[in-house]
């Protein structure tokens, strides 16, 4: 009897906590504030495209918006996002898969209107999907990071801004948790359905911060007919970006201070 | 009078995990498969909807609207799950993701339109009873 009342409590725990097989995910809760047209308003404004092509120079059909002069013929390129006031974008690296021996430009709102601006290739990464341009001209229209140490639980809403379909799509989320953590690096997915040209774009909370870039979209083809999954993006490891970022500058002989102070 | 005292940890492991057994030998079986969706007698196909739509409520209600579909495609990565959910005579399908945790929201994507061969090739499987093919796995794509 005095092994049955001492199995017993053990079996009813066994009974009641076989119920309980749900592993409990670490992260928090998502924030789920929605961006709103103040988002998408400043998206607009920060709004880059990247255009790769022979041609020496674009600056007369973009600036005359498009209605002057003849647009490159073999042009490829993506979406750039802007990532400090001295020219510095960051976009996917595939989008620079045919850069080489060419001339890669970016085209992006200043006061006036657009501008079409040759970008040098800083630093490239293809395991992570990125990549860093400079354009030696102010730009106080940038983004900061959301940051490194918060969590961006599956389920924060965002929306983006690659220059295909960024400013059609509904706002979607996370499909991925973003951990928080010194490097803060992350391969990461959220469910908006992107199209080509929409690569190297933003993608954006509920604050204007960003979160990452967009890579790629994932398809499920059982047959014929495409059904989107979810779409894929990057984040890098921000402190080793800022890094490389003031290396270059002060290997251009450049500091933060030659530009005027930034505005995001 | 010992093993009686075990007969407890026996049958709450048993009645649950067996059914999460069969689920999940299901699921293997049914990963990046097309699969006919037959009540009687039973196929693959709908003992997915009947574990899925068990696990997903979502799920269930949509069925209980749109009724079951004549074909679904099923695939997996990680945590999370996609269910596609083919309607012959409306020539339509859905696309479903969730996640594998009971009770989890299931996010609707639809409907796309099929194409023609594709409804005539499963109409062909549904009229020889041919109650599964085989499907590609999920591709990736960069978008520029």
């Amino acid at each position: 009897m005095s092994l049955l009342t001492r199995l017993f409590p053990a079996a009813l725990a066994a009974a009641l906590l076989s119920g309980c097989t749900v592993t409990p995910s670490k992260a928090p809760p998502p924030d789920t504030k929605v961006p709103d047209r103040a988002v998408l308003r400043k998206a607009a404004a920060r709004l880059t495209a990247v255009v790769i092509s022979s041609k020496a120079e674009l600056a007369p059909w973009v600036e005359s918006r498009f209605t002057q002069g003849q647009g490159p013929d073999d042009a490829d390129g993506g979406s750039a996002v802007p990532i400090s006031p001295d020219g510095y974008f960051i976009t996917a690296d595939h989008v620079l898969a045919r850069s080489d021996g060419r001339n890669v430009f970016l085209i992006h709102g200043q006061l006036g209107g657009l501008k079409a601006t040759k970008a040098r290739i800083v630093w490239r990464s293809s395991s992570s999907d990125l990549a860093l341009l400079n354009i030696p001209i102010a730009t106080p229209r940038y983004y900061n990071w959301t940051p490194a140490d918060h969590w961006l639980p599956a389920g924060t809403p965002v929306v983006h801004s690659g220059i295909a379909t960024g400013f059609r799509s509904e706002p979607g989320q996370l499909v991925t948790d973003i951990p928080p953590g010194k490097k803060n690096a992350a391969r990461f997915k959220h469910d908006i359905p992107l199209e080509p040209g929409d690569s190297g774009g933003a993608v954006i909370d509920a604050y204007g911060n960003l979160v990452g870039v967009n890579s790629a979209v994932e398809f499920l083809v059982p047959l014929e007919t495409a059904f989107f999954i979810e779409s894929e993006a990057n984040r890098p490891n921000v402190a080793a970006l800022q890094r490389v970022i003031e290396k270059d500058r002060r290997r251009n002989g450049r500091s933060l201070s030659d530009v005027s102070p930034a505005s995001p | 009078m010992k093993f009686l005292l075990l007969l407890p940890f026996l049958l709450v492991a048993c009645s649950p995990a067996g059914v999460s057994w069969e689920a999940g030998r299901t699921e293997r079986a049914a990963q990046d498969r097309i699969m006919l969706v037959r009540n009687s007698p039973e196929t693959l196909g709908h003992r997915r909807l009947v574990y899925q739509s068990a696990t997903h409520p979502d799920l269930n209600v949509f069925l209980k609207d749109e009724g079951l579909p004549d074909f679904i495609a099923e695939t997996s990565s990680e945590d999370r799950q996609y269910l596609v959910l083919y309607y012959l005579d409306a020539r339509q399908g859905w696309m479903c993701r969730t996640h594998r945790v009971r009770n989890a929201r299931v996010h609707f994507a639809g409907p796309y339109s099929m194409t023609k061969r594709e409804t005539a090739v499963l109409r062909e499987l549904q009229n020889t009873s041919g109650e599964q093919i085989p499907a590609a796995a999920p591709a990736k794509a960069p978008v520029n």
